[in-house]
């Protein structure tokens, strides 16, 4: 035979560096995730304290709320922490149980966080809008679910946080707290939402959500 | 928004990637002594043939470029062979037979049969052919000449430039040429160049007596040739200091006319010697030519797969806008305030940097042994944003030029 032999040991070589790196690599990818993970975790714990510090000055001025109350208190903050969750979830398997103990607790936070505003705006009176979406990332489940989040983004960005909030939940989350709330409102599909208090079911165009908000 | 099962297509790309990658590395390194060019004994006769059609711009240069090559006038003769060309070709080389260039005119019939009928009136032992739309460096002919000592080799190819890039088109394939020149130096350890470019490849005038001449009905007879070369087990050798600029295709249609001919000449021919990938055939036959045909098959079904679900992405979103009666203000601030550097590191980040890093380390080797002093960083960032897009539309319209059974254009 004229040629030259065959290289099969670089190739073999060439195979094991290949999957070194690439396993480094998605090693690497891992970390950052994890360290996503954890950021967000601080995160989240630091709006939990802020929370209860909210609650506690809701509580300490009573009758006094009213003067005292700025609607717009940690709702922006709230929303960057969803869109974060978001993230998170998008670049990794959803079912994932660390992306799902990260969502639970921040259901919770925007409970307490709804709660809070409700209470003061039955107090004071004011106009301060407070919409509740309830949505599921399963794409079988829910096919308007990405359109509907959009238009609601759309609308808590042009609206802005001084008057109104737009709060959502998973419908597939197992917080009983989260069950209790689609239960309080009657959900039975998605996406649905409820306008102070008031429930619409199934998809709603820009249109009809804004004559929504106009009405109330 | 690309979901987890479908990236595992993309690992699959980016780990084939990886391992191709670094086996050529290996090959690369273990025969760095090898990068010199073996010394002439005795300088040989070369002739040079020039096939041209309709080449009236660029003729004169070509063979002004032949007449101030480093090498002994009394060793070397130049022949044009025009090939029926309907402008001034066959007099500007007519114009240079007082310095001993001979030319020819005969009917169009194809670069094969011009390069046939040269072939016919040479006199060397040693047979260069070079396009009529390249110049030669001075040391070209000189650096090559050497690899024929080994009687085995029955052709060695140059390194090959843009010439002078300019505009988009041309500056995109001077980063893609100067991946060849990588490549095909490594091919060339690796007894696997399949390809003998146009722009000056010198042959050994035996083996077509043997073997008969240019394949005159092949639209790529440059790669038909040196298939053949592989087929009777000769070598083919490479001189990365032998430099040859070619004037490339500065427009998107020339160069996608250029690139189906040479797509379909690439199907077509390894059709025919497909016998070649076998192991008779050394790492030619169990790897390059393999390793060739598997990375066009992935650039495109990884540019199907994620064109169409980047399609869908697209069109959704474009819903999401018109669902919000495309109120840019807010969307366009929506958007900026999304971005940030905590949403963007992700694991696909780290795996596209790994991908960016190894061809910049290719580039930039490729650049040092060819003697490459051009400042590419911008085109080099053009190149890696269009060329996979690129590519694979030449690839597209090339199958369709199969499927419709259209004419392939010169």
């Amino acid at each position: 035979m004229p040629r030259e032999k065959v290289k099969y040991r670089n190739l073999i070589i060439a195979f094991i560096a290949a999957a070194a790196i690439f396993s480094s690599g998605l090693f690497l990818g891992e970390k950052i995730t994890s360290f996503k993970i954890q950021e967000v975790g601080q995160v989240q714990e630091d709006l939990k304290n802020s929370l209860a510090s909210l609650e506690l000055r809701y509580k300490l001025l009573e009758a006094n709320v009213c003067e005292f109350s700025s609607f717009n208190e940690f709702g922006e903050e709230l929303d960057e922490l969803g869109n974060r969750i978001a993230n998170i979830e998008a670049g990794y398997d959803k079912d994932d149980s660390r992306v799902l103990s990260l969502k639970e607790p921040y259901f919770l936070l925007e409970i307490r966080h709804y709660l809070l505003l409700k209470e003061a705006k039955e107090k004071c009176g004011s106009d301060y809008d407070l919409v509740l979406y309830f949505y599921s990332n399963d794409e079988e489940q829910c096919k308007d679910c990405d359109n509907q989040g959009y238009i609601l983004g759309y609308l808590q960005k042009k609206i802005g946080y001084d008057k109104i909030k737009v709060y959502s939940f998973d419908v597939r989350s197992d917080s009983p707290s989260v069950q209790t709330l689609r239960d309080i409102h009657d959900i039975r599909q998605v996406p649905s939402i409820a306008v102070n208090e008031e429930t619409y079911e199934g998809f709603l165009t820009l249109e009809e959500i804004e004559r929504i908000l106009e009405k109330t | 928004m690309i979901f987890q099962e479908s990236l595992i297509f993309f690992y699959t790309g980016v780990f084939f990637t990886l391992f191709v990658g670094i086996f050529y590395l290996l090959t690369f390194f273990e025969n760095r002594s090898r990068f010199r060019d073996p010394k002439a004994r005795k300088i040989p006769f070369v002739s040079i043939i020039v096939p041209a059609y309709n080449e009236e711009k660029t003729l004169a240069k070509t063979v002004n470029s032949l007449l101030r090559m480093d090498y002994p006038k009394e060793k070397l003769e130049i022949i044009v062979v025009d090939d029926g060309s309907k402008d001034r070709t066959f007099e500007i080389a007519k114009s240079f037979s007082g310095r001993g260039v001979r030319a020819f005119k005969k009917e169009n019939g194809g670069k094969g049969s011009a390069i046939n009928l040269g072939l016919k009136k040479v006199r060397g032992e040693f047979v260069a052919v070079l396009d009529a739309d390249s110049f030669v460096g001075k040391d070209a002919l000189k650096s090559m000449v050497g690899y024929f000592e080994k009687k085995r080799v029955m052709a060695v190819t140059p390194t090959l430039k843009v010439y002078k890039p300019r505009g988009f088109w041309q500056k995109v394939q001077y980063i893609e040429y100067l991946f060849s020149v990588f490549f095909r130096k490594i091919f060339s350890f690796m007894q696997g160049v399949y390809v003998t470019p146009g722009p000056l490849s010198v042959y050994r005038k035996s083996f077509f007596l043997k073997h008969g001449g240019f394949d005159e009905k092949n639209i790529t007879e440059d790669l038909e040739i040196a298939l053949r070369i592989q087929s009777k087990n000769y070598e083919i050798q490479n001189s990365i200091n032998a430099h040859v600029y070619t004037v490339a295709p500065n427009t998107f249609r020339g160069l996608m006319n250029q690139r189906v001919r040479w797509f379909t000449g690439l199907t077509d021919n390894l059709y025919n010697y497909r016998g070649l990938f076998s192991r008779n055939y050394g790492s030619l036959g169990v790897f390059v030519l393999p390793i060739a045909v598997i990375s066009i098959l992935l650039v495109l079904s990884h540019l199907a797969y994620y064109g169409v679900l980047g399609a869908i992405n697209a069109f959704n979103s474009l819903y999401n806008i018109y669902l919000v009666n495309f109120d840019l203000g807010v969307i366009i601030s929506e958007y900026f305030a999304g971005l940030s550097l905590f949403n963007l590191i992700s694991p696909l980040l780290v795996l596209f940097i790994i991908l960016i890093a190894s061809s910049t380390f290719i580039l930039h080797l490729a650049k040092k042994y060819s003697g490459d002093k051009e400042d590419v960083r911008f085109n080099f960032v053009m190149y890696l944003l269009t060329y996979g897009v690129i590519f694979s539309l030449w690839w597209v319209t090339t199958l369709a030029h199969k499927i419709f059974n259209w004419r392939v254009k010169w």
